[in-house]
């Protein structure tokens, strides 16, 4: 082993321009991967981090659905045609997760958007997150930076506009909005119609740490959400008849509404009035009844779309999947848990689908260089028959000119690798010390905030270190597939 | 029973469509002890039946044996296994390793079998080998920072390091100024009646065949001499 090991050593050294081309471009081609790995996993912890911490906790607990169901409502194709699912069993569920011991903290919410409307004028949208500002400033005590006024009174109701959003709304009209002031939300789904609520804005805020999904976001008192999400005691989702029941209501046409009329003169024919118009009744009883309209805007109270929570370590988060996993099928409850990557939606899982392009992209220079390699090698083995012949004809066998090869290749790789790897770590501290602005909105969703600091991760090297061995192995394959052909003839075709 | 023997050995090559017969019929003996030369003009089949022996070519047809093993029939590890135990090999070019220096080209071959020897005792025959070879003082020198025929001094070395019973020489001395080239014949002679190592090497330098005990003549791939020092031992064959 030693004397192949001093051979493959001494030929790095001797073939000076093989060494230089397949090391540099192996020195490159890691530092690169170590510099672009480490600064998407800093973003990603950055993200990761920050979502946590301020927006969704470490789980999601929401009632079972399937699709792709974010705190911000479902994100896929069929956001429209469905409402997010209530938790079931809600006050069984809090109290499960309270007697958890690794369960810091717990935080109820429910979702809505609405267009923001001053007079007859739509002067922006929001997204609005139902809460109870005790609860959750327990939860996220840090994310909320208030600029104007405050939350609303326990009990009462009021909205805190994003500054984002207030923003919008000034540019819209031309004069500023304070606390105090009254705005319509207007939420509209094709469930749930059209609902319309007149809150008073309590104070401006903005996230400590943001990005274009969250400036859009604001806080409103739990009842008016809940309203504006079609949480409402009367409120049923489209029945669904069978085939009997509909024939029981019969066939309905366009025609059947116009039957009663012969013609239109009926519809002018004088109306004979008896009743005293002053009497309340008359007026009720045209009306109709209203107890319907009545329990259609009644607040489901105890209603929650989502139920947020923090653990003491994030290393628990397996656990507590699990845990709460066996809590919902033991009790049979139509509920099950996300992380917090379902949970904060497209935006955090933008930087990981870069990350992804990003590797996509490094794959495919690794496959450049493994022929940029390839092809070097076998020139220096080529090369170097006569000499491989001569190890054959004096007793080598195939086996030990392959491992001389792949050696070759190895302590090439690792020796390029390592000083792509320093190099690359050399970079990051730099990049770190002077910090990355993020000169735009893409870059700041990228880099999880307005400045990154990459510092070098351990998976980067990892992954590094692997790629390299794979690209010098796969690289030495077809080298070592001719040392391999090599007769100890060649020894005396190259001796003549 | 000679240590190399070859009966009615054939080599034929192909050449796109055409057959080149290399060696046609060949069949000799060459005793252990023996200092063989393998004479002959360009073409006349010399460095085709030194393969042959050497075991990195195998015969068309005919029986080529090495020390009593038939090669025919041998996979590559059975035939490198037997080159190494059994050969050793002096190149034309000297063929060193040139990332290695005198005592590591010398030191190779012994590192590549299982059967080692222990490590002073490796040292003292390398050390003896250079001693030999009158290389003492290049001990630590890389092969090209040595003279034609130092470099095939280490080529004698090298095929004298496992104690072969056989050394293969295919014209050592072509590539060296007639008075190097003695002198190379002149170590290898002397290696042989040391040691009792048979050397069989090929030349078309009738002065240097002259020194050999055992002259085998060839023209157009057939034996039309084979003479022993003491006595004719056929011809024509």
């Amino acid at each position: 082993m030693k004397i192949i090991l001093t051979i493959a050593w001494r030929n790095i050294r001797q073939h000076k321009v093989k060494t230089l081309i397949i090391g540099l471009i192996m020195v490159i081609g890691i530092m690169v991967l170590v510099v672009g790995n480490s600064f998407m996993d800093s973003a990603a912890a950055g993200i990761e981090k920050s979502y946590i911490q301020n927006y969704t906790g470490h789980l999601m607990i929401t009632g079972e659905s399937k699709g792709y169901l974010t705190l911000f409502g479902f994100q896929d194709t069929t956001a429209m045609e469905r409402a997010v699912p209530r938790i079931p069993e809600y006050a069984e569920i809090v109290e499960f997760a309270n007697s958890l011991p690794y369960v810091e903290a717990i935080n109820p919410q429910v979702s809505a958007t609405a267009m923001i409307s001053r007079g007859d004028n739509m002067i922006a949208a929001t997204q609005l997150f139902g809460i109870l500002p005790e609860q959750y400033q327990v939860m996220f005590p840090d994310n909320v930076e208030l600029l104007e006024g405050d939350f609303w009174a326990p009990g009462e109701q009021g909205v805190l506009l994003n500054k984002t959003v207030v923003d919008l709304m000034e540019k819209q009209v031309g004069f500023t909005f304070r606390p105090g002031d009254k705005v319509l939300f207007t939420s509209v789904s094709t469930l749930t119609g059209m609902r319309i609520r007149e809150v008073e804005i309590t104070g401006i805020f903005q996230f400590r740490q943001s990005n274009i999904q969250l400036d859009m976001v604001s806080l409103m008192d739990i009842s008016n959400v809940r309203a504006l999400a079609g949480m409402v005691v009367g409120h049923a989702a489209p029945a669904d008849l069978s085939a009997d029941e509909q024939s029981l209501l019969g066939a309905i046409d366009e025609d059947s509404f116009f039957d009663s009329f012969d013609s239109l003169d009926s519809l002018f024919a004088p109306v004979e009035v008896e009743q005293d118009m002053s009497d309340d009744d008359y007026w009720y009883s045209l009306l109709g009844e209203t107890e319907s309209r009545d329990l259609s805007n009644l607040e489901d109270t105890g209603a929650w779309q989502y139920l947020l929570v923090r653990l003491t370590d994030e290393g628990y988060t397996r656990q507590a999947q699990i845990d709460f996993a066996k809590f919902f099928a033991d009790n049979n409850t139509a509920a099950q848990t996300r992380d917090w990557m379902q949970a904060a939606g497209s935006m955090a899982q933008l930087s990981s689908g870069i990350k992804s392009i990003f590797n996509s992209v490094v794959f495919l220079i690794a496959i450049v260089a493994v022929i940029i390699i390839m092809n070097t090698l076998v020139i220096s083995v080529t090369e170097r028959m006569g000499e491989i012949g001569t190890m054959r004809a004096i007793g080598a066998q195939k086996g030990f000119v392959r491992r001389m090869v792949m050696w070759e290749t190895l302590i090439l790789s690792g020796l390029a690798g390592t000083i792509g790897i320093l190099l690359g770590a050399l970079v990051l501290f730099f990049l770190n010390r002077v910090g990355l602005e993020a000169s735009n909105m893409f870059f700041e969703i990228i880099y999880g905030g307005p400045v990154l600091r990459p510092e070098l991760s351990l998976s980067s090297v990892i992954m590094s270190f692997v790629v390299i061995v794979v690209v010098g192995v796969v690289s030495s394959i077809y080298p070592t597939s001719i040392v391999m052909k090599t007769s100890p003839l060649k020894a005396m075709e190259s001796s003549r | 029973m000679g240590i190399v023997e070859l009966h009615n050995v054939r080599k034929v090559y192909t050449l796109g469509k055409a057959e080149v017969h290399a060696v046609r019929g060949v069949t000799f003996s060459i005793e252990k002890g023996d200092f063989a030369s393998i004479v002959g003009p360009s073409g006349s089949g010399k460095s085709t039946i030194l393969n042959l022996i050497g075991c990195i070519d195998q015969p068309t047809d005919g029986v080529v044996s090495i020390n009593g093993t038939v090669t025919q029939g041998l996979n590559d590890k059975a035939l490198t296994r037997l080159r190494h135990e059994t050969l050793g090999f002096i190149f034309q070019s000297f063929n060193l390793i040139p990332v290695l220096n005198v005592y590591e080209n010398i030191e190779f071959p012994l590192l590549l079998g299982k059967d080692r020897p222990g490590k002073k005792e490796m040292r003292e025959w390398i050390e003896f080998l250079v001693e030999a070879v009158g290389l003492a003082d290049h001990m630590h020198h890389k092969s090209n920072e040595l003279s034609g025929g130092q470099r095939q001094r280490v080529a004698i070395a090298r095929a004298l390091a496992t104690k072969p019973q056989i050394v293969l020489a295919d014209e050592p001395t072509a590539n060296l100024d007639s008075k190097t080239g003695q002198s190379i014949i002149e170590l290898m002679k002397k290696m042989n009646a040391e040691l009792n190592t048979t050397f069989i090497f090929s030349t078309h330098d009738t002065t240097i065949m002259d020194i050999a005990d055992h002259v085998i003549q060839l023209l157009d791939g057939l034996i039309v001499e084979d003479t022993k020092k003491s006595a004719k031992v056929g011809s024509l064959s």
